[in-house]
């Protein structure tokens, strides 16, 4: 008998890299990379996805609570009785409160999220929102307030490439990248990044900023290049908008006193400053999470992105390019954002994302007329720029809301893969989930979250489902490689199967995920059934590459149509909020505590080995980092008596966690760096402040926090 | 064709694909064994002079073979089609010479016998590569005739190893 492959992709993280899965019988044996002839390639987590997928505490059935909420008792029940229970359930809330008063939120995982959002909807309510309120809508956010779009580094045609928080090699390792050829090439590169990453070991210099710092450092080049005559000025002349208010804010950043602010010694700025100069064409990439997590991280990006701006090399060939375009035959693809507008309610008060200019510019047919209305997402008042450019709620304002009950109450919350080590101080996370009426959480592993739920309900991993992939040019369907384990579904089924159940006014939803998939790849020129039947990724017929530089010539989705290094969105944001139009920058560190707190703690800086907590329980992992372990330059931790394995205690102003210490000059000096979503004592996010936050975007900052380290007990 | 592997120290990053793709490909229990591929990390200078690099070390299927001249109850044998170290340790004694004797920390003692890498012989019988040799994104792991470990001789390689343990920071 031969050895039976089956095809699927890794959903670990989001990238879906395509697997073979060798089949022991009906079940799964050793997952490689699919076409490794032609490159191939998984990262290290990919190699233990079938350890992921068999971890212990995978939840196996739908469950009721019995007892106390977070007691730890539950009854199973069947798949009917736990849809039929949740529909009563939300209907009621509903009929009695309103649509609002319920949450929907989901974690990490993406492939569901269009399917998620018009469930949501249709229920009648624009409180949808996801773990993004921490991870890449900040950097969105910048891209859609200077630009009018996201843009991706045209290294490829590069004299220079700076890399900001740039280390492909611990995320998304398995993609390639392409700073060898570049080097080989003769391109030049720049890495920003407090830690010594291997994606120094490709630059020609390697910036090693305080973190937090970005803005400051971005306007130092900005300063530069403007008092050195190497900005574009027929460019600026005609495509920027604010350009005489920014060369005079940035005049204050000195070389002096950006060397002080970064902590970076003037010749290297001087250097760095001389190589962008002599670079006409340069390209940069920022982290959509290391760059976003201060709290003036929204600014920072924008700050950074203003070097495109003022050199002309944003929509132009070797600089940054954009991925949304203004032609539909560029734009061809499945019609995920449709789908989830065809049933979407309006914000009765007039806010929010459907108000904004870039939403109109990219819906020109979207009717108003008939729609139901709704009361502002969750996060709006708070943060009303997030609210009036991102199409989520701010979920760092969720807890607040559920336990103050401002500006109207939120009674019940139903998730997907909530994930609480996610959220700052999230002890008040957990008080507010026990305060709920109501509370569900869909899963794969028992999370923290799940064991306080009133009702779990078992998700399977992407072996065990169907799921249309659209990865860049190319669209696939992904068939299941084995049937569910126990008695878990996919979570677009279950979402599929309980608006049926609800009775939702969404026929198409309530027809199945198979349905769904039909309806939104209507356009494209494939059938479902070529898709289905050869399971291949299928190129989208008729897509029309973009041309460099047409954005700019028809206009951007910005409100100047302009780029605009002063934000028309930002200038009208009540004053109150106290938000700048210009990419102003200031020091992510609260002003005081330094005394007690001298070091500063960075929380989420990736490990290759571990995904957010997904690889919790994967017993591999613990072969590379046994413990939760903090990373600290050996000359910090001989001034604190540390040693390599110590037990240390890291505090800050909100608490203290317990971890093993981990010597590495890769962390700066000064600096304690700290993987997140570990579980109670060494959940670093926890002791981070609830309302250290960016009111921008909302985003926390993660990764500038005062800390204290103090040595426990000496391995 | 003679299999040989070679680490390419230039090339690592360090990401542990190759050790993550071993405990798996192998089922190994990482409470009780090492797996059979190892990742260590070497500090040098600091500030901006700091450069950081990673050694892979495991059994390379040497052709020098010290392992199978140290031990004393004949359980290496070099396979003629592929040229892979074998071992079988149904008559190790635990008498660990063949660790000792072993310039790459390769063979570790599992209960009272002697384990290492079998070179995924029967993936490389069905034309694939080793799963670490697969696993590295970088190339930095290869499995292939014209390796450094006959080209230069085994005491390149070896001396590199050394080195970069010697440099092992006392933590």
């Amino acid at each position: 008998m031969g050895i039976e492959i089956r095809k699927s992709i890794c959903r670990i993280c989001s990238r879906g890299c395509p697997i073979d899965v060798e089949m022991c019988g009906d079940a799964i044996g050793q997952i490689t990379p699919s076409n490794p002839q032609t490159g191939g390639q998984l990262c290290a987590l990919g190699y233990a996805y079938r350890e992921y997928i068999e971890r212990p505490d995978r939840i196996r059935t739908p469950l009721r609570r019995v007892g106390e909420r977070g007691g730890g008792e539950w009854e199973p029940i069947s798949w009917e009785e736990a849809y039929r229970e949740i529909a009563e359930r939300l209907l009621k809330l509903r009929a009695d409160y309103g649509a609002d008063t319920v949450a929907f939120y989901t974690g990490y995982t993406k492939w569901y999220r269009p399917v998620f959002q018009r469930f949501v909807h249709s229920f009648g309510t624009l409180n949808y929102g996801t773990e993004s309120s921490a991870c890449h809508q900040s950097y969105r956010m910048a891209s859609e307030l200077n630009f009018g779009a996201l843009t991706m580094p045209d290294i490829r045609n590069s004299d220079l490439f700076i890399g900001w928080a740039y280390n492909p090699f611990f995320s998304g390792n398995s993609q390639g990248n392409p700073l060898k050829d570049f080097r080989e090439r003769g391109g030049r590169v720049i890495i920003v990044d407090p830690k010594y990453t291997p994606a120094a070991k490709f630059a020609d210099i390697h910036l090693r900023p305080d973190p937090g710092t970005d803005g400051a450092l971005a306007h130092f080049f900005g300063n530069y290049l403007i008092e050195h005559g190497k900005t574009d000025a027929d460019y600026i002349a005609a495509y920027v908008h604010g350009f005489p208010a920014y060369r005079r804010y940035v005049r204050q950043f000195t070389l002096e006193k950006t060397a002080r602010l970064t902590n970076i010694p003037a010749e290297t700025l001087l250097a760095a400053a001389e190589m962008i100069a002599d670079s006409p064409v340069f390209s940069i990439s920022i982290s959509g999470a290391a760059i976003p997590h201060h709290r003036n991280g929204m600014q920072n990006c924008r700050a950074i992105q203003a070097l495109l701006a003022i050199t002309g090399n944003f929509d132009a060939e070797g600089g940054n390019l954009p991925v949304e375009y203004p032609v539909d035959s560029m734009n061809l693809k499945v019609e995920w954002d449709k789908f989830v507008d065809e049933t979407r309610p309006l914000s009765e008060d007039g806010s929010g994302y459907q108000n904004s200019v870039a939403w109109h510019r990219r819906n020109p047919g979207f009717r108003t007329a008939g729609r139901r209305t709704c009361k502002p997402k969750i996060g709006s008042g708070r943060f009303p720029l997030w609210g009036q450019i991102v199409d989520e709620f701010q979920s760092m304002d969720l807890a607040r809301q559920i336990l103050e009950g401002t500006p109207y109450p939120v009674r019940a919350v139903f998730a997907l893969g909530m994930n609480r080590r996610m959220f700052v101080e999230n002890e008040k996370l957990m008080e507010a989930l026990g305060k709920l009426d109501f509370f569900v959480d869909v899963d794969i592993f028992w999370t923290d979250a799940a064991k306080v739920a009133d009702i779990v309900l078992p998700a399977c991993t992407s072996v065990e489902r169907a799921e249309l992939v659209c990865t860049g040019p190319t669209v696939r369907y992904v068939s299941p490689v084995i049937k569910p384990l126990y008695q878990s579904k996919s979570d677009a089924d279950i979402l599929c199967e309980l608006a049926d159940v609800m009775e939702l006014e969404d026929p198409l939803l309530r027809r199945g995920y198979e349905a769904v998939v039909r309806h939104v790849m209507m356009k494209i020129g494939l059938t479902f059934d070529e898709l289905k039947s050869s399971g291949a990724a299928t190129k989208i017929p008729g897509k029309v590459p973009y041309s460099p530089g047409s954005s700019l010539r028809l206009g951007l989705r910005t409100p100047t149509g302009k780029i605009e290094l002063y934000s028309e969105t930002i200038a009208g944001i009540p004053e109150e909020y106290g938000l700048n139009p210009l990419p102003t920058y200031r020091e992510s560190l609260p002003r005081k505590g330094k005394a007690a707190y001298p070091l500063t703690l960075v929380a989420g800086s990736r490990i290759s080995t571990r995904f957010h907590s997904r690889f919790h329980g994967v017993r591999s992992a613990d072969h590379f980092r046994p413990a939760p372990s903090a990373e600290l330059h050996p000359a910090d931790a001989e001034a604190l008596g540390i040693r390599q394995g110590d037990a240390i205690a890291i505090s800050t102003t909100t608490g203290t966690i317990h971890v093993r210490a981990e010597l590495t000059k890769a962390a700066k000096r000064g600096t304690v760096f700290m993987f997140q979503s570990y579980a109670d004592e060494a959940d670093v996010n926890r002791i981070i402040g609830r309302n250290h936050l960016d009111p921008y975007s909302g985003f926390p900052g993660y990764r500038s926090v005062r800390c204290r380290v103090e040595v426990e007990q000496a391995e | 064709m003679k299999i040989h592997f070679t680490f390419h120290p230039e090339r690592c990053v360090g990401c542990g694909a190759c050790v993550m793709a071993c405990i798996n490909k192998n089922s190994i229990d990482v409470a009780k064994q090492q797996p059979y591929r190892l990742l260590k990390r070497n500090e040098y200078g600091d500030g901006a002079a700091l450069n950081i690099t990673w050694f892979v070390h495991g059994c390379m299927h040497c052709s020098g073979h010290p392992c199978a001249t140290a031990c004393p109850k004949g359980c290496f044998a070099v396979d003629r089609e592929t040229g892979l170290v074998h071992l079988n340790n149904t008559g190790c004694v635990g008498c660990r010479r063949c660790e000792k004797a072993c310039p790459f920390e390769a063979i570790q003692l599992i209960g009272r016998r002697a384990e290492k890498c079998n070179g995924c012989a029967e993936r490389l019988r069905r034309g694939q590569l080793p799963l670490c040799v697969q696993a590295c994104p970088r190339q930095a792991l290869t499995a292939d005739e014209k390796n450094r470990v006959v080209s230069d001789g085994l005491a390149a390689l070896q001396e590199e190893m050394a080195e970069f343990l010697r440099r092992q920071q006392k933590r």
